[in-house]
C-alpha cells in the first residue's frame, strides 16, 4: 500500500508538471490535439497505478514524450499556418450577414437544433438578431449580435507575414489590395504580425517589432 | 520559448535514456544467453559440477540485474526468469532429465526480452 501511495504522489507531481508544461491554453477549452492529449495522459497515469508491477517509468515516459511532442507541434504550427490548420482545423462561419450557411452546418455536422441551442447558451433567442457567427476551433460558437453592428466583423487577412487568400476573396478583395495597404502604411509583409479587415474597408494592422497598431480605411485601394 | 526549450531537454534525456538503457539491456541479456548456454554446454558434457556451479552464478548475477532492471522492465518478466533459474539450480544439483528444455526456455525469454529493448517493426507495432 506504502508502494502505491508514493506512486501516486510521484504521479501527481508529474503529471501536473506535465499539463503545466503544456501551458496555460490547456486549460481553458481544447484544441483536438490537445483534447486527445489530456485523453492519453489520464489513461496512462493510471496504469503503474493499477499494476505495481508495472514500473513507473514505463508510465512517465509517454505522458512527458505525448506532452513535449505536443508542445513542439504547437510550436512549429505557430510558424506554419498549414500545418495548425491540419492540426487544430479552422474557424467556420455558419452565420455571415445574418444569413444561415446551409453547407457549412453540413459540413460540420451541425444540426438546426445544435445552432439554436449553441445560440441560447450566447443568450440569443432570436435568430433574426444574429448578424454574425463563428464556429470555432473548439466547437465553441461565437455569435454577434445585429445591435452590435450591421456589418460583418473585421476577418483576418495577414497572419504571421503570410497571406490569407479565402478571408480576403471573401471581403471580395485581391492579395494586391492588401499588399498596397501594407505598402501605404510603410509595412513589409513578412513583418506583419496580424492584419484585420472587414467589408466596410476597415483595417488594423498590428506588426511583429512592436509598434503601436495601425488602423484606418483601406476602400480607395480596392479601386 | 521556456516551455519549448523544457519539452526539446525532454525529449532529447528520454531518447539517450532509452539508447542507453535498450544498449544496457541488450548487452546483460546477451551475457545472461551466453551464461545460459555454458550451462547447457556442462550438462551435456556430463561436467555436472561445473554445470551446478555455474547455475548458482547465473542465478545471483540475475538478482542482482532484477534489482535495477525492475526500474524499467516489467517486473512479472524478472520474476519469471528467476523462477526458471531457481529450478535450473535444483535440476543441476538433482541430474534431472528436463534441463535442457529449461534453459531452452530460459534462452527464449531472454532473447525476447532483448529484442523487446530494440525499435523494430514488430516490436513497434
Amino acid at each position: 500500500m506504502s508502494i502505491m501511495f508514493i506512486r501516486s504522489l510521484i504521479l501527481y507531481v508529474l503529471v501536473v508538471f506535465a499539463v503545466r508544461l503544456m501551458g496555460k491554453r490547456q486549460l481553458g477549452e481544447l484544441q483536438p490535439s490537445e483534447l486527445v492529449i489530456t485523453i492519453l495522459v489520464s489513461d496512462i497515469a493510471t496504469l503503474p497505478l493499477e499494476d505495481s508491477n508495472i514500473p513507473l517509468i514505463i508510465g512517465v515516459t509517454p505522458i512527458f514524450a505525448l506532452v513535449c511532442f505536443e508542445v513542439v507541434v504547437s510550436c512549429i504550427s505557430l510558424k506554419f499556418p498549414a500545418l495548425r490548420k491540419m492540426i487544430s482545423g479552422s474557424p467556420k462561419i455558419i452565420i455571415s450577414n445574418g444569413k444561415i450557411d446551409a453547407d457549412v452546418m453540413k459540413e460540420l455536422r451541425f444540426s438546426v437544433d445544435d445552432l439554436l441551442m449553441s445560440l441560447r447558451e450566447k443568450d440569443i433567442f432570436d435568430l433574426d438578431n444574429v448578424q454574425y457567427a463563428v464556429v470555432e476551433t473548439t466547437g465553441t460558437l461565437s455569435a454577434m449580435d445585429k445591435d452590435d453592428g450591421t456589418s460583418d466583423p473585421p476577418m483576418l487577412v495577414v497572419s504571421d507575414g503570410k497571406l490569407l487568400p479565402a478571408a480576403i476573396r471573401s471581403l471580395g478583395l485581391e492579395d494586391i489590395h492588401i499588399k498596397k495597404i501594407l505598402s501605404s502604411e510603410g509595412i513589409k509583409l513578412e513583418d506583419t504580425l496580424i492584419m484585420t479587415a472587414d467589408s466596410s474597408g476597415k483595417y488594423f494592422i498590428a506588426d511583429n517589432k512592436g509598434n503601436s497598431p495601425r488602423t484606418g480605411e483601406g476602400k480607395n485601394d480596392k479601386t | 520559448m521556456t516551455r519549448l526549450k523544457i519539452s526539446v531537454g525532454i525529449l532529447i534525456t528520454m531518447t539517450c535514456m532509452s539508447i542507453f538503457f535498450g544498449v544496457l539491456i541488450g548487452r546483460k541479456c546477451s551475457g545472461f544467453i551466453d551464461k545460459a548456454e555454458r550451462i547447457r554446454e556442462l550438462y551435456s558434457d556430463g561436467d555436472l559440477e561445473g554445470a551446478y556451479d555455474e547455475a548458482v552464478g547465473f542465478e545471483s548475477d540475475w538478482e542482482k540485474f532484477r534489482g535495477y532492471s525492475a526500474m524499467l522492465i516489467n517486473n512479472e518478466k524478472l520474476l519469471e526468469i528467476e523462477r526458471i533459474s531457481a529450478r535450473i539450480v535444483y535440476m543441476t544439483e538433482n541430474e534431472e532429465l528436463e534441463l535442457q528444455s529449461e534453459v531452452n526456455e530460459l534462452i527464449h525469454m531472454l532473447d525476447a526480452m532483448k529484442r523487446g529493448e530494440i525499435p523494430m517493426l514488430s516490436t513497434i507495432f
